[in-house]
């Protein structure tokens, strides 16, 4: 009596009562589909944001600025700030390693520029350099800002097409002088040093906003000292709060995070309540992961519960069944059955609806993850906030894995029960029932 | 030479409820002893303790004390599991109503007790076959226990004791749900299998009629044999 012999019997019992078969596995098919719509949408979100964030940024730079190290002693004063002139010694110390490095400072609210027929809209960015590397822009002429433009108190930016479409005359738009009239009345006059392709989706936090090509604020990129001398700041006050560093391809992260931690937490007093937190861009996509994964866990945990219901519904179809077959156990037993051979008879039933209930589910759950994730790409593609969000609809194989063993696992449990009682009846008493 | 003995049964007492006030003796010193090759009849009237009697001849039940020889093993003592294996091997059952699985075919009917013995598929599909064929239900192998008549399922049920080749053949009632014609032509099995294969049957019945075609009848009453008497003349 092997293990495909029982198989066969289950196989036979469960399709000679489609109907109860099928009411006994709507329990686990329920959990199971459930668990896996769940998770199906959690690593759909994880992927789509991971693939957005990857398609904005390279994933090769790190973060940093100053924090308090112990918030409780913190008095209210300003966190310190990285000069123009630190982050260009940084540069050159860690030369090796670190190509670029990207601050901004910008003039809040929307400035405009009178343009040929309107007037045309731009957000003013001031940028020590990088900006077009940042957001992975592609320069049509000229180039983008540097930091010696800061340096040499340069008056030049790097505006958009459409800016120059709107703004400019299109033939050379390099050198020519812009007056921008800020939001605060102010009049900044820079001339131009590059144009660069706007492209809504690329650029961090100017989701398109669905308006007309000619009403969009484009970024206006100017060196960041000319912000702090609209701004009347001294080299004393000039400062920036936090800074990129992009990484040479190949470069060994971490190391370099260290290295930037111990450089500037070195040029801080002795006494100085504050360090260095550097951040890669890899450690942010795990902690969001993270924060994911523990959502779509404990959710799944929920669904996990309508499990054991479902379990104990084949328990219950299982202990009917017993009853119900009592003859044919005393049968098998009298033609030679051995108890342990009527045990495993009830319990790979049992174990068999829950699976079958389980690939069902499975399946099921993959229908139902893939519909929510279709319509979640639908919904964002009208929306005006995540445009260029691309939805990578991504099948959970561990959730799958322990979904399946997980129904196989329900089977065992609650069917070892009912199959126990069967094998444990009498002969004679199983022959004699009515 | 002496013939071999296929049931020994030494002093079998049975008692329900032991030592409890409402102590039930059913059986009483019973002894007996079934050569090769006979044919028995197990006769008494209901209640008499003859049920009880087969429980503990087939290895469904044990005794209370006493011993039994089945085919030269004590068994008396045996563990579930391997009265189990006694049953499966050395004994065939046919029953009063027959005691088909539902939901199967006669051909899987009579693999059961092959398929617990261990015979390989394609094996013991042949052997099945080969019986259904000998009880003349070869053509109707494929028909579930619902679409057979109480003759043909008990031909089936004949088949499928046989399927091990047992020891004895426990036939219990075996005429009991059928009309006489279709019990003369059971009967008639039972005769042909002892004469033909020299099969050891014990046949357990209330009539006394069907117990005198026998070649021995063992009379039971109030748990005791009070006749054990050969026909003379039988064929």
């Amino acid at each position: 009596m092997n293990f495909f012999e029982n198989l066969r019997l289950a196989y036979e019992c469960v399709r000679s009562n489609k109907m109860r078969s099928v009411l006994t596995m709507l329990g686990i098919i329920i959990g199971i589909s459930s668990v896996i719509t769940i998770s199906t949408i959690g690593s759909t979100l994880r992927s789509t944001i991971e693939n957005s964030i990857m398609d904005m940024t390279g994933a090769n730079q790190i973060a940093f600025a100053y924090y308090p190290a112990d918030w409780e002693a913190y008095d209210g004063s300003d966190f310190p700030q990285f000069t123009l002139e630190d982050l260009l010694k940084y540069r050159e110390v860690f030369k090796s390693s670190v190509t670029t490095i990207h601050a901004m400072r910008n003039i809040p609210g929307n400035s405009v520029c009178v343009g040929k027929e309107n007037n045309v809209k731009v957000q003013v960015i001031g940028c020590t350099e990088g900006y077009e590397d940042e957001n992975k822009l592609t320069i049509l002429r000229g180039r983008g800002v540097t930091i010696q433009d800061s340096l040499d108190h340069r008056n030049v930016a790097m505006v958009s097409d459409l800016f120059v479409k709107y703004a400019l005359d299109n033939n050379n738009p390099i050198g020519q002088r812009v007056e921008i009239t800020l939001e605060s009345g102010d009049v900044l006059t820079v001339y131009v040093i590059g144009v660069y392709e706007y492209n809504a989706s690329k650029i961090s936090g100017f989701g398109g906003m669905k308006q007309a090509e000619k009403d969009i604020a484009t970024p206006f990129v100017v060196p960041v000292q000319t912000v702090f001398d609209y701004y009347g700041l001294g080299s004393e006050d000039a400062g920036l709060d936090m800074a990129y560093a992009f990484l040479q391809p190949g470069t060994d992260a971490n190391q370099v995070m260290e290295g930037t931690k111990n450089y500037f937490e070195r040029k801080l007093p002795k006494d100085s309540n504050y360090i260095l937190e550097v951040q890669s861009l890899e450690q942010q996509l795990g902690m969001i992961n993270s924060v994911l994964n523990a959502v779509t866990v404990a959710i799944s945990v929920i669904a996990a519960i309508s499990l054991i219901v479902g379990g104990i519904g084949v328990m219950n179809i299982m202990l009917v069944s017993v009853v119900e077959r009592t003859r044919e156990i005393g049968i098998r037993k009298a033609l030679g059955a051995k108890n342990r051979a009527i045990e495993m008879q009830f319990l790979v039933e049992a174990v068999l609806i829950c699976v079958i209930g389980g690939i069902i589910g499975i399946l099921l759950g993959l229908v139902n993850g893939g519909l929510v994730s279709v319509v979640a790409k639908y919904a964002l593609s009208n929306s005006e906030l995540f445009e260029g969000m691309t939805v990578t609809v991504s099948p959970p194989m561990g959730a799958i894995f322990i979904s399946f063993i997980f129904s196989m696992v329900v089977g065992i449990v609650f069917g070892s029960y009912p199959a126990k009682r069967a094998a444990r009846m009498s002969p004679i008493d199983a022959l004699r029932y009515e | 030479m002496e013939p071999k003995k296929v049931i020994e049964m030494c002093d079998i007492c049975k008692n329900y409820y032991e030592g409890q006030e409402n102590e039930l003796k059913i059986l009483h010193h019973i002894n007996l002893t079934v050569n090769d090759g006979e044919f028995v009849a197990l006769v008494g009237e209901s209640g008499s303790g003859k049920s009880t009697m087969m429980n503990i001849m087939g290895a469904l039940d044990r005794p209370s004390s006493g011993t039994y020889y089945l085919d030269g093993q004590n068994i008396s003592t045996l563990k579930d599991e391997e009265l189990s294996e006694i049953r499966n091997l050395h004994i065939g059952f046919v029953f009063q109503n027959f005691c088909m699985i539902p939901r199967v075919t006669a051909l899987e009917n009579v693999c059961v007790p092959l398929m617990y013995a261990g015979v390989g598929r394609a094996a013991r599909k042949e052997r099945a076959m080969e019986l259904l064929e000998m009880m003349g239900m070869g053509e109707r192998y494929s028909h579930k226990s619902n679409e057979l008549s109480g003759g043909q399922n008990q031909r089936v049920a004949i088949a499928r004791a046989l399927a091990n080749d047992p020891a004895i053949i426990l036939a219990d009632e075996p005429t009991g749900a059928l009309d006489s014609k279709t019990g003369r032509l059971i009967m008639d099995i039972f005769h042909k299998l002892h004469k033909e294969q020299k099969k050891t049957i014990i046949l357990i019945t209330h009539s006394k009629e069907l117990a005198a075609e026998t070649q021995r009848q063992v009379t039971i009453s109030d748990g005791r044999i009070i006749s054990d008497v050969n026909s003379e003349n039988y064929r």
